[in-house]
């Protein structure tokens, strides 16, 4: 444990950890010392952060020689990543010292997507932002400009900035990944959940391929998981890596997951499999969705999905058996269906049915600090909460977001407004959507890359070029950079310091966000400095009443300078014992370390869970009326074309590394997947140029025949075929999928649909 | 990617290859001859004098080859101080640090007249008086020397097990006799060409009908290389099958190596009439071809030896 | 070294970690993993993870072709070049039959995968793609120590060694998938 350290003696510590040296100063702290950094040379500094090559944020200690980065690993203190990362966390410094980085602020010079370019100084790209931001607002009204971040690294500067600045119309890139499930999750759990794949016996997972599309913590669990003899049912149309080390692969037909779903539920319920005494307790809205689910037999579904009758029926008994320590895997990108949704809704509410709710092995709810706290007596000592520094109050905005989030009868109203429905941003560059009542002129883009990444980049080229302004915060001259106005260059994460932040899963947790590891090259700055400066040049400094992150982070925790230093020194801390609410040795722990929440103790020896979990939605019933689970067959493509679908390389991720020398040299061009039978009958052979079309584009690529995929099928990895010169590693090499994708917006949920209808030629 | 290519060993090495057992063979068969009655004496037959010169010159001119092929050449002088017994390349060095020097004394010895009598190296008729008078001697430890030096470019191949083609005890006997071909063409062409007068026809028949014979050897022994690799079966067997039929380089093979350089100089020597074969034209368009076949067999086995490896 | 077939995805962090922590030139590699997709006999489908780098042979074909020593074997079994000796003939590339070697771009010596000797080993540290690799593919350690984690994966685990017909006696040890079978 840390010691009490006085403000004064702490703040000589330098941002970074200190020198190896100078951490034995600091008694009994993880970071020091394995012995092996002993023979490290004096000036060798080594230094806890988080990665940021791609949203699994994985916990890294970086080491650093003579100030040049040397070397990356995971950190050694975090138990569930083991010290590991992956071919892209490893790859960190070689995005730092990029000769193609992006270290000055640059202004187009010519029309937007030429690639003129000329340098500009910090202080003209504020100034000329600021006017052309005060101009959109005299004009139109600063709603009209969209900010979008990146989650999870400039959400809290430019969503600040923005709201000072007057605009409500605040985004993350959520609905392009992982959104339906946070909604679902919020309808069915009212809370977000995590899932125990570790203790699990059975698993479902529906091309959940956290081995390529690599999360550490997921991989490493569910690999315990099969050491263990669990069993792990992949049900993907592709042969994935997860489908190689599951103990069954069944090729599911492409964006038809929910039917599968929905029989499933039929059978736990029509053959009683499911937990009628956690049922009882715990849920709300059992009989709708009986009712709902009855005319959704395993015959019926068998033939949308694809999958037999029989095997649906096995699954769901073997699933009931190992309950509760089964998980129904609700997987990461969720953008198989129009329905994301319902799917999400449908897979969440498996686990409940079979009570498979805070025990090992199965779900668990998300246990933030404020969660936390609720079950703590007045005496007990309580997880620190993170502050956030006070601001005037924001101007206040009379007229809708362009998603309506917010307004009373507002589709979306589950998603959160940091979080929106970006993918609708496009659409209201170029049209007045329906209830919002004016377009949108302008687009001020974080560490996001909508060209690459938002369904369909025609679309999206449209909508930039269409806006009076569009600035663009990255590290390069990314897709979406190449039709900006300005350019700011961020740092790479390894040359900034973030906030502080807390989180939960089976206790609260805190991070240190990101450390500075090295200086920044070039003229790069951070976020928070850049959104704060930025708002000093419009008068908005008010906003932002910190001097620099430091400064912020000592905000952040308050008096609390033990929560600092830990985070300093090692990364991450926690608060209190890991809680699982129906697990009688987890609760007993627990008030064995807080006497005073016995009295929430239940006379099963358990913790009653603190919502009601739903199984109908009475306000998605309102709302769309969606209360209740329904499938609508949707018409992906024409009977003469194969599905087109998408998947994450274990050496690329989805948007931006693509240009990174050494991951660019391991893959730099993705084959289309094609099933021997297609292709014998399209008369291609393996390695033959091809172009795979649509209505919506014509992309060149190479054929892969392979038995990996469906034989209505065509697969590519995602995140290629680049259209930024710039990029000029991986620039115009392999498919470039965003393209071939339809524009929708999903129902209720705003996901883009990663499933279209294409053909393929030989080329 | 290139750092997987199996092909490590470029033409250089073949080239190298080819003027080893160029020079050995050159100097055996001087030497054979000057052992005969008749030519035992000076002035030497044009074939001896031949061989003395083609012998340093060949090796000298391969192992230039050899130095600039290194990655890094400057620091070849290491292979002379430094040994691996175990090394066929080291046992290599050593036979060429003495074949050097041996196959110049036979030099100066054949030439003491141009060089030092006659001509103005004066200081090296001591050195050549020592070649002359220890005869001989001198002769036979070239002969062992230059059996090791012909039979060592096969060895040199043979010792990596990571080639089938290449890994079989048959190479080195087969480089050996395809580099005493080589070194009896080379002394025909040389001597009757530019040592035209002393070259006597009777010696020159005689090497002639020893190449033949030699050129029987090397169909032999190529064929058991690939019978042998058939009978070894499983990856073995895949890779003879490979280098016998795939692309140019088996083209090379059976047009090259067997057809121009082996069956072609048989075919005509049994073929044509006495008068013809044994015309100073056609024994130097048969030793050319002759080479010819003899640098594509290097060629050959250092290329699809690389190439195709099971 | 111990490759567990099972364990690995194919992620390649390993040869990043490599490339990062030797600082190796962007044309070569010291260590790649290779992934085949393959068809068993009974029609399902599979990935074979082959590691390319080198195998550390006992009975080493580079270290006996190389004519100055600068190819040999350290007091730990690991395989090393000595670039003071060596004069580039690339005999030993030749005689490698795992194509472990490669030309350095820069010191034009035969280089290769050393286990992280020189980087480190030398400081207690374990190679980096041991370090690195997500799901606990590679295990690393002392065959010689009774104790060692790796001697106890050997008697856990079933293994075999690429082309051990050869006679080279590898020290990295492949388990093989549970499904399907060895193509050795």
């Amino acid at each position: 444990m840390t010691q009490m350290l006085s403000r004064r003696s702490f703040l000589k510590l330098s941002s970074t950890a200190a020198a190896v040296a100078g951490l034995s100063s600091i008694p009994g702290t993880l970071g020091a010392m394995e012995e092996a950094k002993k023979q490290y040379k004096g000036n060798t500094k080594f230094t806890p952060s988080i990665c940021e090559m791609c949203t699994s944020s994985c916990t890294i200690e970086a080491r650093v020689e003579d100030g040049k980065g040397m070397f990356i690993r995971g950190n050694p203190a975090d138990k569930s990543r083991g010290g590991k990362v992956c071919a892209r966390g490893s790859s960190g410094f070689n995005q730092l010292y990029d000769p193609q980085r992006l270290v000055k602020p640059i202004m187009r010079v010519g029309e937007r997507g030429e690639g003129k370019w000329k340098e500009v100084s910090w202080d003209e790209a504020y100034t000329f932002i600021a006017k052309k931001l005060e101009d959109i607002k005299q004009k139109y009204g600063a709603h009209t400009v969209a900010f979008t971040a990146r989650s999870g690294w400039n959400k809290t500067w430019f969503h600040n900035l923005a709201q000072a600045y007057g605009s409500h119309n605040l985004f993350g890139h959520e609905a392009t990944c992982p959104l339906a499930y946070d909604l679902a999750m919020d309808d069915v759990f009212e809370g977000g959940i995590s899932r125990d794949f570790g203790k699990a016996k059975y698993i479902i997972n529906l091309s959940h391929n956290v081995f390529e599309g690599i999360v550490i913590s997921y991989a490493r669990q569910y690999m315990d998981a099969l050491a263990h003899g669990a069993k792990v049912i992949s049900l993907d149309p592709r042969f994935s890596t997860m489908a190689a080390k599951a103990t069954e692969w069944h090729p599911i037909k492409p964006g038809h997951d929910l039917p599968f779903v929905l029989a499933f539920i039929n059978v736990l319920i029509n053959e009683n499999l499911y937990n009628k005494k956690f049922v009882e307790k715990y849920c709300e809205g059992f009989e709708e969705l009986k009712a709902s689910v009855a005319e959704y037999t395993p015959e019926k579904m068998a033939v949308e999905c694809d999958i037999p009758a029989d095997t649906i029926k096995r699954m769901a008994r073997e699933f009931a058996k190992a309950a509760p320590k089964a998980i129904f895997d609700f997987c990461h990108r969720v953008t198989l269906t129009p329905q994301e949704l319902e799917l999400r809704r449908a897979i969440m509410m498996c686990n409940a049915l079979v009570g498979a709710i805070e025990q090992e092995g199965g779900y668990y709810l998300n246990k933030s600090a404020a969660f936390y706290n609720k079950y703590l007596g007045e005496n007990d000592p309580k997880a620190p909460v993170l502050k956030k520094p006070k601001t005037p109050a924001y101007p206040k905005v009379e007229v809708p977001r362009i998603d309506r989030i917010g307004e009373k009868d507002s589709e979306f109203f589950l998603c959160k407004k940091g979080n929106g429905i970006v993918t609708l941003v496009p659409h209201a560059a170029l049209n007045e959507l329906p209830g919002v009542g004016y377009k949108l002129h302008g687009w001020f883009i974080a560490r996001n890359n909508p060209v690459m990444t938002q369904s369909n980049t025609e679309n999206v080229i449209k909508a930039l070029k269409a806006m009076d302004l569009v600035v663009v915060f990255d590290i390069q001259v990314s897709d979406t950079a190449w039709f900006a106005d300005i350019v700011l260059p961020d740092t790479t994460y390894l040359e900034r310091d973030e906030e502080f932040t807390a989180s939960g899963s089976k206790n609260p947790s805190y991070g240190v966000g990101r450390q500075k590891v090295v200086e920044p090259i070039g003229e790069c700055r951070p976020g928070w400095r850049v959104a704060k400066e930025l708002a000093e040049k419009m008068g908005l400094g008010a906003y932002f009443p910190y001097k620099d992150i430091e400064d912020y982070r000592l905000q952040q925790v308050g008096d609390n300078l033990d929560l600092l230093a830990k985070l300093k020194a090692t990364g991450s801390a926690s608060f209190g014992v890991p809680l699982l609410l129906q697990d009688k040795k987890s609760v007993a722990e627990f008030v064995k370390k807080f006497p005073s929440a016995a009295s929430k103790v239940n006379e099963e020896g358990t913790i009653d869970l603190p919502h009601k979990i739903k199984l109908f939605s009475p306000e998605l019933e309102t709302v769309s009326k969606k209360g209740a689970l329904h499938y609508e067959p949707y018409k992906y493509k024409e009977a003469d074309e194969l599905y087109f679908i998408n998947g994450k390389s274990a050496v690329r991720t989805n948007g931006h590394n693509g240009n990174n020398a050494w991951l660019n040299n391991l893959l730099d061009d993705a084959a289309v997947w094609i099933h021997p039978k297609t292709a014998e009958r399209l008369g291609i052979k393996n390695g033959d140029k091809i172009e795979v079309y649509n209505k919506y584009a014509t992309q060149k690529g190479k054929a892969l025949v392979t038995k990996g995929v469906r034989e209505d099928t065509v697969f590519a990895y995602f995140g290629f075929g680049h259209i930024s010169k710039d990029l000029k590693r991986a620039y115009g090499k392999g498919v470039n999928s965003n393209s071939l994708y339809s524009p929708l917006v999903s129902p209720n949920s705003g996901m883009n649909l990663h499933v279209v209808g294409v053909k393929v030629k030989k080329a | 990617m290139e750092q997987y290519n199996t092909v490590v060993w470029h033409w250089p090495i073949a080239v190298y290859l080819f003027l080893a057992g160029l020079s050995a063979g050159a100097i055996i068969s001087a030497i054979v001859v000057k052992w005969m009655k008749g030519n035992d004496v000076s002035p030497w037959d044009g074939i001896i004098k031949a061989g003395a010169i083609l012998a340093p010159v060949t090796i000298g001119a391969g192992l230039c080859l050899l130095i600039f092929d290194l990655t890094r050449p400057l620091m070849f002088w290491k292979l002379l101080i430094h040994y691996n017994f175990g090394s066929v390349m080291t046992i290599g060095v050593l036979a060429l640090f003495a074949y050097m020097p041996v196959s110049i004394l036979f030099l100066l010895g054949v030439f003491k007249k141009e060089l030092a009598v006659d001509g103005p190296f004066k200081f090296l008729a001591p050195i050549a008086d020592l070649a002359l008078n220890y005869g001989k001697a001198l002769e036979a430890i070239t002969l062992v020397l230059a059996v090791g030096v012909g039979a060592y470019t096969g060895f040199l191949l043979s010792a990596m097990n990571s080639y089938p083609l290449l890994n079989t005890p048959v190479l080195p006997a087969l480089f050996l006799a395809s580099g005493v071909s080589a070194g009896i063409s080379a002394n025909l062409v040389v001597g009757l060409l530019f040592f035209t007068h002393s070259t006597k026809d009777a010696n020159v028949s005689y090497l002639h009908g020893l190449d033949v014979k030699v050129i029987f050897a090397e169909l032999f022994f190529i064929f058991i290389l690939f019978v042998g690799m058939m009978y070894q079966g499983g990856a073995t067997a895949h890779a003879g099958a490979a280098a016998l039929g795939t692309g140019g380089l088996s083209t090379l093979l059976w047009v090259g190596v067997i057809g121009l350089g082996l069956l072609l100089p048989i075919g005509l020597n049994f073929a044509l009439p006495h008068g013809v074969k044994h015309s100073h034209a056609f024994v130097i368009f048969n030793a050319l071809i002759v080479l010819v076949g003899v640098l594509a067999l290097r060629y050959y086995m250092l290329y699809a030896g690389q190439t195709f490896v099971g | 070294m111990v490759h567990d077939n099972n364990l690995c995805i194919g992620c390649q962090a390993c040869n990043v970690a490599c490339r990062s922590e030797n600082k190796i030139p962007d044309s070569v590699y010291r260590l790649q993993v290779w992934v085949k997709q393959e068809e068993y006999p009974n029609g399902s489908l599979g990935y074979e993870y082959h590691r390319q780098s080198c195998v550390h042979c006992e009975n080493t074909p580079c270290v006996s072709v190389c004519p100055t020593k600068a190819s040999h074997v350290n007091e730990d079994g690991i395989v090393l070049v000595d670039n003071d000796l060596c004069v580039g003939c690339l005999y030993c590339v030749a005689a490698c039959p795992y194509q472990a070697r490669y030309v350095h771009p820069v010191t034009k010596a035969p280089d290769k995968c050393t286990f992280c000797h020189e980087s480190r080993l030398s400081r207690g540290e374990e190679p980096a793609c041991v370090t690195v690799c997500p799901t606990e593919a590679l295990v690393f350690g002392d065959l010689l120590d009774p104790k060692s984690k790796i001697n106890k994966v050997l008697s856990e685990r079933v293994t075999y060694r690429q082309k051990e017909r050869l006679g080279t006696k590898p020290k990295m040890y492949i388990v093989p998938n549970h499904k399907g079978g060895i193509n050795s």
